[in-house]
């Protein structure tokens, strides 16, 4: 069973996604700030972090540049689901390590299929 | 008034009777005379001879009635003789009665003497013959009476030749006569004739040439040239004519100058009035050269000098959107493909300004086109106000978008049963929920879409494209839809049509939103029927959607581009794809406009630039 690890600050998308997920038999894991999902990631070790951009405690960009200079979890990879839909944000998402980008909102389907693109590869 | 022009003709007519009037004179007199030589010779000769010959046969009858007599003595040729004798004597008494030539009374006494001889002989013979021989008899006739008779005889020839030779003389004169009249009279109907030419040659010109005078100066006066004088020589009713004709010119001039004063205090009035409306203004006439600025449209571009009339407005004001305006008015002022308002940028005092331009061809009654009119509106404040609703939109959608997540995902998840089993109706519901979140979605999406577009962000991505290439795509998209509803959709394409320089997503979504309106207001009944088409002109491409649907109310029609409005509230969208088209067709320099009529259907034009040769991307 693959591992997901949700960042997001809003409780109701972290219930959806989460029970959809685990829904399609994958073990989930949220947090609700920036810097509880990093240190969850290295101690969850998820196959796959979708992490949103806008948080409480610190930027996604941030996290994600965490996370990609930490030993133990740059291996992850990083999916930014956000309600954000410009071109900057996508390249500077990608700058900062992100594998990918989805845009809230976004249909529960594409998710399925992003995340298990992107673990395949893995 | 003086009647002298009347005189005058009169005048000319009464000599013009009078040199006729003369010339028939001597005519009769030339007449007369020729009358009277023949009467002459009637008179004087004809009479005379008649009696010279009646003499010579009476005379011979004589001779004869003598001779008989010679021969048988009797009673009966002296009565003969006698008979003639008063016959010879009558003509002789005639004769003497009209004695008119020379010579005429001699040879008539020399009748009478010999002739009274000539009978003194016969009586003396009539004596003789009773007591001498016939041979006596006869030598008394043939030596004294017959020399006798001879010589009246020959005297009276000789008053026959006469008069016969006078008369002959008198016939010549008479020719003379008649040749005289007919040359006199040629004479002077010549001499009639050229005082005639003279006369009416003289009494037209001095009738006509002031005419010819008054034309000329009527021609200037119509010209517009009124200071026109006629010089008045005489006081005939031509010179009366030339003084009521300066008269009336002068006239003319004083109210030519008032017209002006008239019309000059209206310009005043009227530029005042332009003056004093708050917004800006601005005239030029069809060669762009600037007729009027009023104070407002002078602090807008401010422009200081004063200088600016006759001027070339780009020389005056140098912003291109705004001459390209007045350029789209101009070039083809009747045409509505032309953009009836643009909106322009100046940098001014506090930052950037907008100002709204409304454009409008002048037209005289006649429908010629004169100049264009613009009426320049500060919307710097309506610009700011749109600006805060754009980002207070684009912050809301964008608020939207978490929540409309998790609804997404939690219908997801009902859907899929991963929570449970879902009864019919409960799944009925849930579907409800997904498709308006779909449309809520989808309307949050076009609001950003738009606010992006509106603030300039949306990047566009401008390729050499061919507009058939995007027709044949339509074809395919829409084939499935267009069957469902049996209609048609036909497409025209010239030839040899030329690139447009486009991102072809985007136009590609203009022209499926206009297709994809045409089809929710066709007939579904088989008739429904849509063309797209594109043509070429003047540079640009002018692309077009038309249906035979229901078309849209003249209400709703100037504000289908507007943000909300839907044509039919029942037909579902949000109405914001049209405002999408007109932005993305804006981003791309087009134009878009619409022309529909209720019942009939509705037709979307949109503009794209051609790609000039060369100009390959």
């Amino acid at each position: 069973m693959n591992k997901i690890l949700v960042i997001d600050d809003e409780v109701n998308i972290i219930k959806a996604v989460s029970m959809y997920l685990e829904g399609h038999h994958y073990e989930v894991v949220s947090v609700l700030e920036g810097l509880e999902g990093i240190n969850e990631a290295k101690n969850f070790l998820p196959d796959l972090i979708l992490l949103d951009l806008i948080l409480p405690d610190m930027d996604g960009f941030l996290v994600c540049q965490a996370l990609k200079s930490n030993i133990t979890t740059n291996d992850i990879p990083v999916v930014v689901m956000s309600a954000k839909s410009q071109e900057c944000d996508k390249v500077k998402a990608k700058e900062c390590g992100a594998i990918d980008y989805i845009v809230k909102p976004f249909k529960p389907e594409m998710l399925i299929e992003t995340i298990q693109k992107h673990i395949k590869e893995n | 008034m003086k009647k002298s022009l009347k005189l005058k003709i009169i005048f000319a007519f009464l000599l013009m009777l009078l040199i006729f009037t003369a010339s028939n004179v001597w005519v009769i007199i030339s007449l007369n005379s020729l009358s009277k030589s023949i009467d002459n010779i009637m008179e004087s000769n004809y009479r005379s001879i008649e009696a010279a010959q009646n003499m010579i046969i009476a005379i011979e009858r004589q001779d004869s009635a003598e001779l008989a007599h010679m021969f048988s003595q009797s009673d009966l040729t002296v009565n003969a003789f006698n008979e003639n004798e008063k016959i010879f004597l009558t003509w002789l008494a005639r004769a003497e009665d009209n004695i008119t030539e020379e010579g005429e009374s001699e040879i008539l006494s020399e009748i009478n003497s010999s002739y009274a001889d000539y009978i003194n002989h016969f009586q003396k013979m009539i004596s003789l013959d009773s007591q001498s021989n016939s041979k006596e008899l006869n030598d008394f006739y043939y030596n004294e009476v017959l020399p006798l008779f001879d010589k009246t005889k020959k005297a009276s020839r000789d008053l026959l030749n006469l008069n016969q030779s006078s008369m002959l003389a008198k016939k010549d004169f008479a020719h003379a006569t008649a040749k005289n009249a007919t040359i006199s009279t040629l004479f002077m109907s010549s001499i009639s004739i050229i005082l005639g030419l003279v006369v009416v040659t003289v009494l037209s010109n001095k009738i006509v040439k002031p005419l010819y005078d008054l034309i000329d100066k009527t021609k200037k006066i119509s010209e517009g040239n009124y200071h026109q004088k006629l010089t008045v020589t005489g006081d005939d009713e031509i010179a009366e004519l030339a003084k009521e004709y300066n008269i009336m010119a002068a006239k003319l001039v004083y109210y030519d100058e008032t017209n002006i004063n008239n019309l000059m205090e209206e310009k005043n009035k009227s530029e005042a009035i332009v003056n004093s409306i708050s917004e800006g203004i601005i005239v030029t006439d069809d060669q762009y050269r600037v007729k009027t600025i009023n104070q407002n449209a002078r602090v807008i571009f401010k422009i200081n000098s004063s200088d600016y009339a006759g001027r070339h407005l780009l020389e005056v004001i140098y912003n291109q959107a705004l001459f390209e305006l007045f350029k789209g008015i101009s070039e083809n002022p009747k045409n509505y493909y032309t953009p009836k308002y643009g909106d322009i940028e100046i940098l001014g005092e506090n930052g950037l300004e907008y100002f709204r331009v409304n454009v409008s061809p002048i037209k005289m009654n006649t429908g010629e086109f004169m100049g264009t009119i613009a009426l320049i509106q500060d919307i710097t404040k309506l610009m700011e106000v749109d600006q805060m609703k754009s980002s207070f939109v684009s912050t809301v959608s964008h608020e939207f978008r978490t929540p409309l997540t998790s609804i997404t995902m939690s219908v997801g998840l009902l859907l899929e049963e991963i929570s449970g089993v879902l009864s019919e109706q409960q799944r009925d519901l849930v579907e409800v929920i997904k498709e308006d979140s779909e449309r809520l979605n989808k309307i949050v999406e076009d609001l950003l879409d738009l606010s992006k577009l509106e603030s300039g962000k949306m990047q566009m991505d401008l390729q050499k494209h061919h507009i058939k290439d995007i027709f044949d795509y339509m074809k395919k998209l829409f084939k499935l839809q267009l069957e469902d509803i049996q209609a048609e959709m036909t497409v025209t394409c010239p030839e040899n049509l030329s690139f447009v320089n486009i991102d072809i997503n985007k136009i590609t979504w203009v022209m499926s939103n206009l297709i994809g309106n045409a089809l929710r207001y066709i007939n579904k009944d088989g008739s429904g029927l849509i063309e797209l088409s594109v043509h070429e002109v003047s540079g640009k491409q002018i692309v077009s959607v038309k249906d035979n649907g229901s078309g849209i109310s003249d209400s709703v029609l100037p504000h289908v581009f507007d943000k909300f409005v839907q044509g039919n509230s029942h037909k579902g969208g949000a109405g914001l794809g049209l405002t999408i088209c007109k932005e993305i067709v804006k981003a791309h320099g087009g134009d878009i406009w619409v022309e529909s009529r209720l019942n009939e259907g509705t037709t979307f034009f949109f503009s794209l630039k051609t790609l000039q040769q060369g100009e390959n991307k």
